[in-house]
């Protein structure tokens, strides 16, 4: 799972990320100085998308913008949940295709866990 | 007959094509249109590629003036100004206006976007909009611009009065175009100026529209909720109660997180979205925060935009 996470990393796109599921932390590659995000992350995407799933809406991606950072949360299959972590300004389309490439890459690695 | 070139950018309705007419004794190119953003709080046009006019200051020289647009989603004519049309631009002049909530944010924002033009030659801030209101003062500009580690002058103007806007272009450029008389082409323009005020640009009052108007009439959204400091709803237009109900559930997160997180940054935006679902997202800063129902076919970036200008104008 950790090498999925990496194969995201982009210098000055996505500095760190990790799989969240049943709000836990299954792997991660936020590096300890950036444990904080990883928190908020952890708490505030598990919270939006329940919310989403319990009125039946189909949102599966958040975006949380704080201090000098963003937070992107994609929403996978079986209640897996992919975490970034950006700069603020970092593009967000890029972003999305970089997570959208790797889809196939991230889903294995969710199903052999 | 040698030319020079100057730039003006500023945030949307920071007065660039009132300034570029007041100077022009051209009739001034300009690309307005309608109004289909937040900008509806301030005026009815708003350019969309670029203003020009040519000033001339003596038989022998003569001044290109150059206006962007204010809208980031205008972007790529930042980038075609900068790197072709006004690529030899003596300097630059960063319209701020005065009423919006958080000047230094635009200015933050202009300088980092213009970073690479503008470290190659001269920037001056001029400060527009002071009439309507005063503060921050030249001061405040001073003080807060010295903290940003920005050194460089502060006008106020007003960018109807010709002389007023040429004072800038003579602190800009006076050392580069030696041996005008400036004073002579001030009282020149001046007279061919008709009585104020004369521009579409410039609004005639604060807040002639309110906040959740503007923002239903801002082109991608579809409704939107207006909430207080305690991210409580005040006002909405929003009819859908799912909708509602997850908007109030992303303030609801914000609020708990500007508790218990304070140490590592405001938050400024909370965003959900999904393929074939309105985007949902809560803007927010100190005083207040907005929640909007947008297509999904609205950029996330322009959204940006589009709520930073509806609160930076707010004072509801």
């Amino acid at each position: 799972m950790i090498a999925a996470l990496k194969q995201l990393h982009q210098p000055g796109l996505i500095q760190a990320a990790c799989f969240l599921r049943n709000k836990e932390v299954e792997a991660s590659t936020f590096e300890a100085n950036d444990r904080n995000y990883q928190t908020i992350a952890r708490q505030a995407f598990t919270y939006i998308f329940h919310n989403a799933s319990r009125v039946g809406a189909n949102h599966n991606e958040s975006h949380l913008e704080i201090g000098h950072m963003r937070l992107s949360g994609f929403l996978m299959p079986q209640g897996w949940i992919l975490v970034c972590l950006s700069p603020k300004h970092s593009n967000i389309q890029l972003l999305r295709e970089v997570v959208k490439c790797s889809q196939k890459g991230l889903r294995a690695a969710t199903e052999s866990a | 007959m040698k030319d020079f070139k100057v730039l003006f950018t500023g945030s949307v309705a920071s007065g660039k094509t009132t300034a570029i007419r007041s100077l022009s004794d051209i009739d001034t190119v300009d690309t307005d249109a309608n109004v289909s953003d937040s900008a509806i709080r301030r005026k009815r046009t708003t350019t969309i590629a670029m203003d020009y006019g040519v000033l001339e200051l003596d038989d022998t020289a003569r001044m290109h003036l150059y206006g962007t647009p204010g809208q980031e989603r205008f972007k790529f004519m930042w980038e075609l100004m900068m790197s072709d049309l006004a690529h030899d631009a003596i300097g630059m002049i960063l319209l701020v206006d005065n009423t919006r909530k958080d000047p230094f944010r635009d200015i933050k924002f202009y300088l980092e976007e213009f970073r690479d033009f503008i470290v190659r030659r001269r920037m001056i801030i001029a400060v527009t909009h002071s009439d309507l209101r005063a503060e921050p003062d030249l001061q405040h500009y001073q003080r807060v611009l010295k903290d940003m580690g920005v050194f460089t002058t502060v006008m106020f103007i007003d960018a109807r009065v010709p002389s007023s806007v040429l004072g800038v272009l003579q602190e800009l450029v006076g050392t580069e175009v030696a041996g005008l008389d400036w004073e002579g082409i001030g009282a020149r323009l001046d007279s061919k100026q008709p009585e104020l005020p004369q521009e579409d640009e410039e609004p005639a009052a604060l807040n002639q529209v309110p906040l959740l108007q503007a923002a239903v009439n801002t082109r991608g959204i579809t409704s939107a909720m207006y909430l207080d400091a305690e991210r409580k709803i005040v006002d909405s237009t929003i009819k859908s109660e799912i909708k509602k109900e997850l908007l109030c559930s992303m303030a609801n997160l914000i609020s708990a997180l500007e508790k218990k997180a304070a140490f590592m940054g405001s938050i400024d935006n909370l965003v959900l979205c999904g393929e074939g679902e309105e985007t949902l997202s809560v803007f927010v800063d100190t005083q207040h925060a907005l929640g909007l129902c947008s297509e999904p076919n609205l950029t996330l970036n322009v959204l940006k935009q589009q709520a930073a200008d509806l609160l930076q104008w707010s004072n509801e």
